[in-house]
């Protein structure tokens, strides 16, 4: 009975004290909804003075793709069967030796992606998007004497041109040390076997995203690392056999789409 | 002399040719002929022309100028391709196609094949000419800047591989509006302020615009709040984004992110919305409440209120009786107040009362308890010494036991 009451009175107190913390979280966050700020915005005197003056003005911010190996060469994978073909598919991979970066930076060109030139977009927000498409299907075959015909392929659903992303630093609106990140970066391996193949996104950035609107000093960035993978069928026949063969795929376009702002 | 001079040299080739084996290992990429460019509309005048558009509005016969800039964020040489291709509608959103544009033979770059050098910048214009013999009305296409390398790699031939070349297409869409004066009106309504909320941790105001004139719209707007409650109290003026693309009869919204220490409130609004030489201002007459962050405040300060009022009502109830529980009754499920109802009225009088019975009952109880004890030694001790009185009694029993077991 003793310790039911000591409970009790204990429980009283605990309660009060909670009572009184939760009435001053409610009390200030009443108090921040009353505050006002004395922020009022100055404005700008448009009077008739014949007097003039030169100022210097910022930059434009200018979006930029950069990191794109003009071309790359694909090695037959280590550890796999077989390190020639023997007429068995045939793996050939490589990791891109730069990660692809988009970024905004001046339009004077004199930055870079981990050194942006401060800018400002002038009051018109944008967004950006980059995806993969390919001009062209085949896949030509050369040996060391000259083309090999026989070898020829063309891209399909079933084997396809794969490049697989991974982001390695995205930041919107701010900088290395706080990046708040609005990118959408496709992780997801990009198949790629036909012009009229659309599904190629790699990332993108929504226009309501970009807050730089009128800072200079934060700036947009997004990097990825890529993987190119490409299959050599099975089923083939050289027709000089016992000659190494370079295979030569189509282009990969990496499309920036600069949308309406 | 010459000796550690040669050990010293020694060390520093060694440590090279470590460096170029491990660099791999290390996560060292080797420098590559990379591609990299930067893509910019020149900002110039006209009815729908504006920053960052590529847009035309032209009568029949009639041309315009627009002008762009491609600038080289790379170290190589790098070849640039100018097309115009066709724009598609893909799930609602424009693209690029792969097909070449029906107005790209209207459209005429200065240039639209050249080499870029490293960290160049080479402007580029447009000229638009549309033909007389076409019909009024709007056509799109994509402007495409094509990057690739200017001189291509050297490629190994004595290994197994596949070559894969890449190229860089920034793409800008191309809007030509033709038609006569009359269809080319330029005008809007600034309709309303849509919402007023707190969303990604700011608050936010959404202003909604329609397109009444004939021009596509790509408005540039800004707010200014002018408050009601207190005199010359204002804030702003805040700037959207430009509006996206609205054509004849859409609305359009611009949200407006206004700073935290905006409180709510009545206010006057001011909205401006411009495009070319067309302005509209408009004042509304609002309150402002930012509904998510207002009921959280209003929520956290009756929970507040309510908590301390129980806890002083608790407190003051102290030693007299309790019957706070009977009070709150109706808080507490049916289920749980079977428990409470044995402790929520208790007499205090009674309860001392009950207190004192049992502790007299107790201590009666350890008096009997100490009294029995008492007794109960001083029984042994008259045994212990009754038994030190008589020796013999002992002497003669170890007798008998010696003679038993001879």
């Amino acid at each position: 009975m003793r310790n039911s009451k000591l409970y009790k009175e204990k429980s009283q107190g605990v309660l009060s004290i909670i009572a009184g913390l939760l009435l001053l979280v409610g009390a200030s966050a009443l108090s921040a909804g009353v505050s006002y700020s004395d922020d009022t915005a100055a404005e700008s005197d448009g009077g008739n003075s014949t007097t003039t003056s030169t100022v210097d003005s910022q930059e434009k911010c200018t979006w930029y793709l950069t990191g794109i190996q003009a071309s790359i060469s694909l090695d037959v994978l280590s550890g796999g069967t077989n390190d020639k073909y023997d007429g068995t598919e045939m793996t050939l991979e490589k990791d891109a030796a730069t990660d692809l970066t988009v970024y905004t930076s001046g339009n004077q060109g004199t930055g870079a992606a981990d050194g942006n030139t401060e800018c400002t977009f002038y009051n018109a927000k944008t967004g950006v998007s980059v995806s993969n498409s390919i001009a062209t299907y085949g896949v030509t075959a050369r040996d060391t004497i000259g083309a090999d015909d026989s070898m020829n392929y063309d891209l399909s659903p079933t084997n396809p041109l794969k490049v697989t992303y991974a982001e390695t630093i995205c930041w919107s609106n701010g900088t290395a040390d706080n990046p708040t990140n609005a990118w959408t970066v496709n992780e997801s391996p990009i198949d790629m076997y036909s012009a009229l193949h659309t599904d190629g996104n790699v990332m993108s950035l929504a226009i309501g995203d970009t807050l730089q609107v009128n800072t200079s000093s934060l700036s947009e960035r997004c990097s990825a690392s890529s993987v190119y993978q490409l299959k050599i069928p099975a089923g083939k026949e050289p027709s000089r056999p016992g000659n190494d063969i370079t295979f030569t795929g189509p282009s990969v376009v990496f499309d920036v789409t600069l949308p309406n702002s | 002399m010459l000796r550690t001079r040669m050990k010293k040299s020694r060390y520093v080739l060694s440590l090279a040719l470590a460096l170029f084996i491990f660099a791999p290992v290390l996560g060292y990429k080797a420098a590559a002929a990379e591609l990299g460019i930067g893509f910019n509309v020149v900002p110039t005048g006209g009815k729908v022309g504006d920053n960052n558009r590529l847009w035309f509005a032209l009568s029949q016969g009639e041309s315009g100028i627009r002008k762009f800039q491609i600038i080289s964020s790379s170290d190589i040489d790098q070849l640039i391709q100018i097309t115009f291709v066709e724009a598609k509608t893909v799930d609602g959103q424009a693209i690029a196609g792969s097909e070449q544009s029906q107005i790209s033979s209207w459209i005429t770059p200065n240039s639209n094949s050249f080499i870029l050098k490293p960290r160049q910048t080479r402007d580029v214009e447009i000229i638009t000419k549309v033909p007389v013999n076409i019909e009024d009305g709007t056509y799109r296409a994509y402007l495409k800047v094509t990057a690739s390398a200017a001189r291509p790699s050297k490629i190994k031939s004595n290994v197994t591989q596949a070559i894969v070349n890449n190229a860089i297409a920034f793409n800008r869409e191309v809007y030509v509006l033709v038609g006569n004066a009359e269809s080319l009106i330029l005008d809007f309504e600034v309709l309303d302020l849509k919402d007023f909320t707190y969303k990604d941790g700011s608050k936010h105001i959404v202003v909604e615009f329609k397109n009444l004139g004939k021009v596509p719209l790509g408005l540039k707007a800004n707010l200014t709040l002018l408050s009601m409650d207190f005199a010359n109290l204002s804030y702003g003026p805040f700037i959207a984004g430009s509006t996206t693309m609205l054509e004849e009869g859409d609305i359009g919204v611009a949200d407006f992110k206004i700073p935290n220490e905006v409180a709510p409130g009545r206010y006057r609004i001011l909205v401006q919305a411009s495009q070319d030489s067309v302005f509209k201002n408009k004042v509304f007459e609002k309150t402002m409440t930012f509904p998510e962050l207002g009921g959280f405040r209003v929520i956290t300060f009756l929970v507040g209120l309510i908590l301390l009022v129980l806890s002083i009502f608790l407190l003051r109830s102290g030693l007299r009786k309790i019957d706070v529980l009977t009070k709150l009754k109706f808080l507490i499920p049916m289920s749980l107040q079977k428990s409470f109802k044995r402790d929520d009225e208790i007499d205090i009088d009674k309860f001392l009362q009950e207190i004192l019975v049992k502790n007299k009952r107790k201590i009666e109880r350890a008096e009997k308890r100490q009294n029995s004890t008492k007794a109960a030694k001083l029984q042994k001790k008259r045994i212990v010494k009754s038994k030190k009185k008589s020796p013999a009694r002992k002497q003669v029993k170890k007798k008998n036991t010696k003679i038993r077991s001879k």
